[in-house]
């Protein structure tokens, strides 16, 4: 390995990982829908730009192929590790491709490149490798792209650009390669970590199949109202969001009675205080609501005690002690847990209102994500079978709380990612 | 499950160690060799008022779905898992000692499906019991508490302030209260951080530390007390953090190309640290340690005891077990290191007419561990290290004796006899 050409040195990157990137159907994506016809010539030079901002997102994949294979063959014992490098390749380019289906990072028709964006008539999709990046530096990626691409396209560039774009940084200026050393290297103080009440006992929900394939849908409310409602109550977003989705859950279960209990998702890096980064670095918080917490008790004390529980487990004490019990300990859920992600505010400034549809898609299931967009809370399932269940419930169970929801993506079946341009 | 009929709830069956119990060929077991053949008469008696003192050993295993035979399909067992286990009054059979050469399984119809069975041969006596229904430290007082008995009768002499409970007539509550989530989740508590390694720090274990086929291969040495308790002492160390660092260096020394750090699971006690101090169910902790390739080859060996000793003492308070039991009711448990096992069990000591018992041995399925018990005036070490057991043995007692410890082989490795439900003459 020529060592000019390394951007970044991924180091043991467990081989399950690995294989799940390199066989995901449907990588981690992110979709924005514009107002117009996407420009073939202003989409090239914005996504040039981004590169020049984060040189790494031209990089490619360097690892032990043979082992790779070995451990595709015949269910070879998994647990293995592997050294993953990133480095640069002056193969092929990577442009943004033109297809209706988004095409998969890694693949020839992405230069083999592990992040790569497809865009179609007014639709633009970023996607990329989870080992290479999580859902907030993707997130940020493609921030910069957006901005850049609507920045040519409108002439109006902000003058003060919420999102990067300083140029020829090194790699780790914006990229800690190495996050579990890092988190290691850090003083902290550990504090107890959270732990569910006795017997905390959750289920599967009923009916659920699960055929190989990933489904979703959205709906999507005012923000103005949902802000209303989390005020009224002392609660935030995330909270809000664990006691409704567990509202509809016990909707969709009748009858059922055992807890809910949630996983959160955290991006450590800005507990971390790596605000620039845009490495593969999330975390989880834990929390749960029982039958009557969600259905009897007032929404206050329910989402309040949520926050608490949430808050208690976004500290950076609280973050680094988690890491390294997982390192310790494992730490894998005794629950079954429903998983609920908020991703904050879509926001690229001033050319935001171009902007009129934003979607996040990867392959989870049992997923909830909310984000607003402009002046709506997105919230989309990803629930298998079940999705449209969720969706009608949830819109009952806002109703019911008097905000009017409105089904803005109907059920439908995520396209796998291809390997080749669809045109 | 009818509640009168509930003598102890051992909790779900998940956490309680039947999965292994169900199926283990060496159950836990204690050994005493007298200075004298086994009164067959006596024995029966001193185990008949055990058994009134502990109430809960003449009990069998009820489980909330059926038959114990029921769950010993793996996938109606994986079903149930969350299905409580209980001991409840048994209707029929009898458990009395057995004449046999080999432990008698317990669990079985020979001992009336009790989960603690007694057997003897010759000068031998031996207890053998249930994890779900026991741990070490438990058998431990009922086996003392046996031994005691047995050999005030034998030799007509009772102490004057016996080291034994013999209260007859106890509820339940009073000696039988296990560590079960129940017990942890109705405890007040302080929260407090958990134990966690450096980064990279997976422990290794040797290559040959790895079954012989099926056999479970064990060898024990004895030390001296006071010759050992005084070396502890000019270092600093307990019995376990020495033990840990002299397995340590043995580790290091038999496996001369490995630099990976080693980890230890020290058995901590729990029933001292909730207080349960008369219990005699399953309670049973673990605390975990690590020294380095580094600590071995440039630190003393006070430096490196000390520093398992306060590792470990860290993890021995009230507040860190009951906060340890909750997040693992949360979260699996399942360490990410290799580690090694270190169990100081205590002492076996009947009061006057301990100089009656002259030997001690244990058995049990295990593969990663060194046990220590006290007998009179030797530590009795039995270490379980598969088919690296001999090189380890050897090990220690050149170990020993460059630290002025005389360590003698008592036996050499052999294979732990698997229980027997019929009696082996």
């Amino acid at each position: 390995m020529d060592n000019s050409k390394v951007l970044v040195d991924l180091g043991n990157v467990s081989i399950d990982s690995l294989k799940h990137d390199l066989d995901n159907p449907v990588h981690m994506r992110y979709t924005a829908t514009f107002d117009h016809d996407i420009n073939d010539e202003l989409i090239i030079q914005a996504w040039t730009r981004t590169k020049r901002v984060y040189p790494i997102i031209d990089s490619v994949l360097e690892y032990d192929k043979e082992l790779i294979e070995y451990y595709g063959s015949d269910k070879k014992a998994s647990g293995g590790k592997t050294r993953v490098l990133l480095v640069k390749t002056e193969e092929g380019v990577n442009d943004p491709i033109k297809s209706k289906v988004t095409v998969a990072p890694g693949t020839d028709a992405a230069a083999k490149r592990t992040i790569c964006i497809s865009y179609y008539e007014r639709k633009v999709t970023i996607s990329g490798y989870h080992i290479v990046t999580d859902g907030s530096g993707l997130n940020m990626i493609f921030n910069t792209f957006l901005f850049s691409y609507l920045a040519l396209y409108t002439g109006h560039e902000d003058e003060k650009p919420t999102v990067e774009l300083r140029e020829g940084r090194k790699p780790d200026e914006y990229y800690t390669s190495d996050i579990k050393g890092y988190i290691y290297a850090q003083e902290y103080n550990p504090v107890p970590l959270y732990s569910l009440p006795s017997y905390c006992k959750t289920f599967n929900d009923k009916g659920l199949v699960f055929d190989g394939n990933t489904y979703s849908g959205s709906l999507s409310i005012p923000v103005s109202e949902f802000m209303k409602l989390c005020k009224d109550n002392g609660s935030n977003p995330s909270s809000m969001l664990c006691v409704l989705t567990a509202k509809a859950s016990y909707g969709v279960n009748k009858g059922e009675t055992d807890d809910v209990v949630f996983v959160t998702t955290l991006s450590l890096k800005k507990v971390l205080g790596l605000n620039d980064d845009i490495a593969n670095a999330s975390s989880f918080m834990v929390t749960y609501a029982s039958y009557d917490d969600a259905m009897k008790k007032s929404l206050a004390d329910v989402t309040q005690r949520i926050r608490k529980d949430l808050d208690m487990q976004r500290t950076k004490d609280y973050c680094i002690t988690h890491k390294r019990m997982e390192e310790s300990y494992s730490l894998v859920p005794k629950f079954i847990p429903k998983i609920v992600t908020y991703l904050g505010t879509v926001s690229i400034g001033d050319n935001m209102k171009h902007i009129v549809d934003f979607s996040m898609e990867n392959d989870g299931h049992y997923v909830v994500y909310m984000m607003q967009l402009n002046d709506r809370f997105i919230i989309t399932f990803q629930y298998d079978n079940l999705t449209g269940k969720y969706l009608s419930e949830m819109q009952k169970v806002l109703g019911e709380l008097g905000i009017e929801a409105e089904i803005t993506h109907p059920v439908s079946r995520i396209t796998n990612d291809s390997k080749v341009a669809v045109l | 499950m009818d509640n009168d009929i509930v003598i102890a709830d051992l909790g779900l069956i998940t956490e309680t160690t039947l999965g292994q119990d169900l199926f283990n060929p060496v159950h836990i077991n204690y050994t005493a060799v007298l200075d004298h053949e086994i009164d067959e008469k006596l024995l029966k008696r001193a185990w008949d008022r055990v058994k009134k003192v502990y109430p809960v050993l003449d009990t069998v295993l009820k489980l909330e779905s059926g038959s114990v035979e029921f769950y010993m399909d793996p996938e109606v067992r994986a079903a149930h898992a969350n299905d409580h286990a209980y001991l409840i009054a048994a209707e029929n059979g009898n458990n009395v000692p057995i004449k046999s050469k080999v432990p008698i399984e317990p669990g079985c119809e020979l001992v009336g499906k009790r989960l603690i069975s007694v057997s003897y041969y010759d000068n031998s006596v031996t207890l053998s019991a249930y994890h779900a229904l026991l741990d070490g430290g438990g058998l431990n007082i009922v086996f003392t508490s046996m031994l005691y008995v047995y050999l005030a009768l034998y030799t007509g002499h009772e102490d004057k302030e016996p080291v034994v409970d013999l209260t007859e007539g106890r509820t339940v509550r009073d000696y039988y209260q296990g560590a079960t989530l129940e017990y942890v989740f109705s405890q007040g508590y302080t929260p407090v951080p958990l134990y966690t390694l450096p980064l990279g720090c997976i422990g290794f274990r040797d290559s040959d530390m790895v079954r012989d086929h099926d056999s479970i291969a064990a060898g024990t040495l004895n030390i001296p007390v006071k010759n050992f308790i005084n070396f502890c002492k000019d270092n600093g160390a307990s019995p376990s953090s020495m033990m840990c660092a002299l397995l340590a260096k043995a580790a290091y020394s038999l496996n001369p190309d490995v630099r990976d750090d080693i980890v230890f699971d020290v058995t901590v006690s729990v029933r001292k640290i909730l207080g349960l101090d008369n219990t005699i169910a399953n309670s049973v902790g673990l605390a975990v340690a690590y020294t380095t390739y580094e600590d071995i080859m440039n630190k003393s060996l006070s430096e490196i005891s000390q520093k398992i000793r306060s590792d470990v003492d860290l993890q021995r308070t009230r507040d860190y077990y009951l906060s340890f039991r909750r997040v693992f009711c949360t979260y699996k448990h399942s360490p990410m290191y290799k580690s090694r096992t270190v169990t100081y069990i205590g002492k076996l000591d009947v009061g006057d007419n301990n100089h009656h018992i002259i030997d001690f041995d244990l058995g049990t399925n295990s593969l990663y561990n060194l046990f220590m018990m006290q007998l009179n005036d030797k530590f009795i070490l039995s270490l379980y290290h598969g088919k690296a057991t001999e090189k380890y043995m050897n090990e220690l007692v050149k170990l020993f004796d460059e630290f002025g410890i005389k360590a003698e082989v008592k036996t050499p490795v052999h294979n732990i006899p698997t229980d027997s439900k019929t009696p082996v003459l």
